[in-house]
């Protein structure tokens, strides 16, 4: 037998005939099976008819004559292309008409089975055709497309492009009452053959044909004809479903039913239908099961909480958990109204944080969707509740700084005074406790965004205790900054390390000091200790008053500032007077009054005040004006100090004008008296306690150092990029610039670009000539 | 492995990953699954499909890129360079013309695109930088233009002569 030439030198109709009747074996009798040889004999049969020539003896090789390359690119834009190509649609129509002869006579699940066992077939045999027809594939069809033939398909595409005209679009509106009506029986619990249905949905994708770009599916076909009634009918069912359950049963009911129905569905679709189905029909589930309810199904969250039904609470987080922001509302409705003193409002971030941990620690076995989820939702309450919304301030890390403070600050020793900041008595809280609780600071730590204020007033406030000697233990401080020091870095703690460092330095200046007056033999001075601290890690400003150091220690004053400046030469003390405190022994007798019948006072009082107190060693009375003249105070500073000796009635107020009150403190032309027979339980006696006025401005200017904290921040940041990359595309810039600060804080857009212009304007930068949103770096 | 009949009837065994470098080879055995039947290349004699044989095994090992026009000048035209063929590809199409048209043919018919590229460029480097009758020499071209012909065909393509 000479395979070789078993059809070379045929006729077409000859050729034609052998397809014809190959074609057939593939199509209809495929379940003879279809062999090697048989498939070879079609390709050789389409290879030789498509590279014979109409013209002989054109080329002398004789083994290969009339098939020369030369020749075969004649043949494919001769007519022999065309021939074949169409003799093969011509069939495949004629074959796909018979198909549909047969399917007009079914209907129902006749139909859907013939339709699904029809197209398997046809399927799998077009695949077969085309790898039989890939020659014709490989040039003519390529060819055409390439002279913009789009009407000329591939092989395969052809087979489905033909399946789409003769099948589908006549069966279209049958199939597709068919699939819904089984769709509602199956909803209704009936059992139905999914799978004709999963073969209709596939043959709808792929003869979804991409205009020009065969073998890319568009699902357009899809989308119209299957996709889109599909979800209508959905929507509709689980309206007026859901609608009937909600009223004939209770709310655990419905979920324990929603999360059926959601999970039955998205089950089916993941197993019969196209994966692009699963967003819509997701989204539709959402609409009409979560979002119609969703009021409904957050009212029920606390009492689900309280009783601890968690499988109901597990489905009832699913169900939200489906919505954009579904978690939002359920976390607020725990936290408001959240308490606004630092102590009760942590608690409060806390306790909402750990019954959520609890949860999906229990109900979700920590999975770490959930845990992200979680994090992602605390952090949403804890930098934007309705707390924080107050004002523009971020109060999140304030509250949080000052509960920190309570908790390392000792209790005041007026327990008069203690207010509902420290009202738990921090000071007695044993080691496990405080342990605990900053474990709970740390924890809520974590979720905020603006960790520079927080910083901001933890040094602020670490300042003052260590000034004030009140904190609680050098460990427990110590204890809190490796804390911070673990989830922010070595940075952040950098200066608030300084600060213990300098107060340890001081403490030997102050033995230092000591030595050196009695080595001078001056042991008649008052008691005397001083902090010298550097000012560039400590949070504190210069006094903004002048200030005449009382006579009594400006000896001593003036020995530090010299010994001082021979241990160190050349650095400039600023005394802060304004932080400075004293002791004053007070004996205060009334004229005629045995001496000693009154004990001593220990009276405990700012520099300023002490300065006001020993001018009444000299005089009983004073005026306003005396009084700003021999301390050289600032008025407003003499008010505030005189405010707390005012009202613990210690210096009597007498004002210009009759009717003032005797317990505040007048303007200029008030005089003011010692009162002799001053009575307090106490033989202590603080005066020095901040006038609520004065914590207002602090915070506020804390505030406002923050802002502006941040612009050297983002400008440092820009800098370093910009010195890195020489040059950058404007939104880049603004990108990487909030990548490099959003562990202190997260900027805003508006700000990175208003800190670019000042860069701009101090020739850091400039922009690029060539392309207007590019920035260069100058050196 | 698959068994292979030639044209001649003459049967071999080559292993499927070797062959499956023929398209056509790789669809039909896709299209049967696992077969043990004799695939019949009527179009291929012994000899042309022991030289594909030898090419697809040197190829599967070497696995570099066949010599081939490939990559395009800036303005998206193709590339007009000349590609040096390497050492063992040269060696290989070191054929008799007769052979070489023949592996032409059944690279084309077996749809193996590097065997291909590589056959029809050597052809083309066999043409290159020849007048009109060295080609019709060295193709055996009988020269079937009159004169007339052949002014009007010169006359034609004038503009594309260097001068």
């Amino acid at each position: 037998m000479n395979l070789s030439n078993h059809s070379v030198g045929r006729s077409f109709s000859e050729n034609w005939a052998l397809l014809e009747s190959g074609l057939d074996r593939i199509l209809m009798a495929f379940q003879d099976g279809f062999n090697l040889s048989g498939s070879m004999d079609l390709y050789t049969t389409v290879y030789n008819h498509l590279t014979q020539t109409t013209q002989t003896g054109f080329s002398t090789i004789n083994h290969s004559a009339g098939r020369s390359p030369y020749n075969t690119m004649r043949a494919h834009s001769s007519g022999l292309g065309s021939e074949l190509y169409n003799s093969l649609q011509n069939y495949l129509r004629k074959r796909l008409e018979t198909l549909k002869q047969e399917a007009n006579a079914k209907a129902g699940e006749d139909l859907m089975a013939y339709y699904s066992r029809e197209w398997l077939r046809y399927e799998k045999g077009a695949r077969y055709i085309d790898h039989v027809f890939r020659y014709m594939n490989r040039y003519w069809v390529r060819r055409q497309r390439e002279e913009g033939r789009n009407d000329i398909y591939d092989v395969y595409t052809l087979c489905l492009h033909l399946w789409n005209v003769h099948l589908i679009t006549p069966l279209k509106p049958t199939l597709m009452n068919t699939v819904l009506d089984q769709m509602a029986a199956k909803r209704a619990g009936g059992s139905i053959h999914s799978e004709y249905i999963k073969e209709l949905a596939n043959s709808l994708v792929l003869v979804s044909i991409e205009e020009g770009q065969p073998g890319k599916t568009s699902h357009l076909v899809y989308h119209q004809a299957f996709e889109t009634p599909f979800l209508d009918a959905t929507r509709a069912y689980y309206q007026s479903e859901g609608e009937a359950f909600r009223s004939q049963h209770t709310i655990v009911e419905y979920l324990q039913q929603a999360d059926t129905w959601i999970n039955d569905e998205e089950q089916w679709c993941q197993l019969y239908l196209p994966q692009v189905t699963l967003a819509p029909l997701r989204k539709v589930c959402n609409t009409t099961l979560i979002e119609t309810t969703v009021e409904i199904l957050n009212r029920e969250f606390l009492p689900l909480l309280r009783k601890e039904a968690t499988e109901d609470l597990r489905r009832l987080y699913h169900l939200l958990a489906r919505l954009k922001d579904g978690m939002v509302p359920l976390l607020n409705r725990w936290t408001t109204p959240p308490p606004s003193t630092p102590r009760a409002y942590t608690e409060a971030l806390l306790r909402v944080h750990s019954n959520f941990q609890t949860l999906v620690a229990n109900t979700f076995s920590n999975d770490s969707g959930f845990v992200v989820e979680l994090d992602k939702a605390c952090r949403e309450f804890i930098n934007r509740n309705s707390i924080c919304k107050q004002g523009d301030s971020v109060r999140s890390p304030e509250l949080l700084a000052r509960f920190s403070d309570s908790l390392l600050r000792k209790a005041p020793a007026k327990a008069a005074v203690s207010t509902a900041t420290t009202s738990g008595g921090a000071g007695t809280s044993d080691d496990n406790l405080l342990e605990q609780q900053l474990s709970g600071i740390m924890t809520v730590f974590k979720y905020i965004d603006d960790k520079d204020v927080f910083q901001k007033f933890y040094s602020k406030m670490l300042a003052k205790r260590l000034i004030n000697r009140t904190s609680v233990s050098e460990d427990a401080e110590a204890n809190m900054i490796s804390k911070l020091k673990v989830a922010c870095g070595h940075e952040y703690t950098h200066k608030l390390q300084r600060m213990f460092t300098d107060v340890g330095l001081s403490r030997e200046l102050d033995t230092g000091f000591k030595d050196n007056l009695e080595a001078e033999g001056r042991n008649n001075c008052p008691d005397f200790s001083i902090l010298v601290l550097s000012t560039a890690s400590w949070p504190l400003q210069p006094p903004n008053t002048t200030f005449r150091v009382p006579d009594a220690v400006a000896p001593l004053y003036e020995q530090f500032q010299k010994y001082y400046d021979t241990k160190h030469n050349g650095r400039k003390l600023n005394w802060l007077f304004q932080h400075s405190r004293g002791e004053l022994r007070a004996r205060l007798n009334k004229p005629g009054v045995k001496a000693g019948a009154n004990p001593p006072y220990l009276l405990q009082v700012s520099t300023y005040q002490m300065a006001i107190l020993l001018l009444f060693n000299d005089r009983d009375t004073v005026t306003f004006e005396d009084l700003t003249h021999l301390t050289e105070l600032e008025a407003s500073t003499l008010i505030n100090s005189l405010t707390n000796l005012v009202k613990s009635r210690l210096v009597i107020a007498h004002h210009s004008t009759p009717g003032g009150n005797a317990l505040s403190v007048g303007g200029p032309g008030s005089w003011y008296e010692i009162n002799l027979g001053f009575k307090n339980k106490k033989v202590r006696v603080n005066l020095n306690m901040p006038v609520k006025s004065e914590q207002r401005v602090e915070a506020e200017v804390t505030h406002k150092t923050v802002e502006e904290d941040r612009k050297w921040l983002i400008q440092a940041a820009i800098v370093r990029i910009m010195k890195a990359r020489k040059q950058m595309e404007h939104v880049q810039l603004v990108n990487e610039t909030i990548v490099q600060v959003q562990s202190r804080f997260k900027p805003s857009v508006a700000s990175i670009k208003k800190n670019i212009d000042i860069l701009i304007e101090r020739e850091f930068l400039e922009r690029s000539e060539e392309q207007k949103n590019t920035l260069n770096y100058l050196a | 492995m698959i068994r292979i009949r030639t044209s001649e009837g003459m049967e071999l065994e080559v292993e499927r990953e070797i062959m499956e470098q023929s398209m056509l080879i790789k669809g039909l055995l896709e299209d049967v699954g696992h077969s043990n039947a004799v695939l019949p290349l009527p179009n291929v004699s012994g000899p042309i499909l022991a030289k594909v044989i030898e090419y697809c095994r040197h190829h599967q090992l070497h696995n570099r890129r066949p010599a081939g026009p490939s990559g395009s000048t800036p303005d998206g035209t193709p590339a007009r360079q000349t590609i040096t063929l390497g050492d063992w590809d040269r060696e290989f199409c070191n054929v008799d013309q007769g052979a070489l048209y023949e592996l032409i043919l059944a690279a084309n018919y077996l749809d193996i695109k590097p065997l291909l590229d590589l056959t029809c460029l050597t052809v083309a480097n066999m043409i290159k930088g020849k007048m009109p009758d060295e080609i019709r020499r060295t193709f055996n071209v009988k020269n079937d233009f009159t004169p007339e012909e052949e002014e009007a065909v010169r006359k034609e393509n004038e503009w594309c002569e260097d001068r």
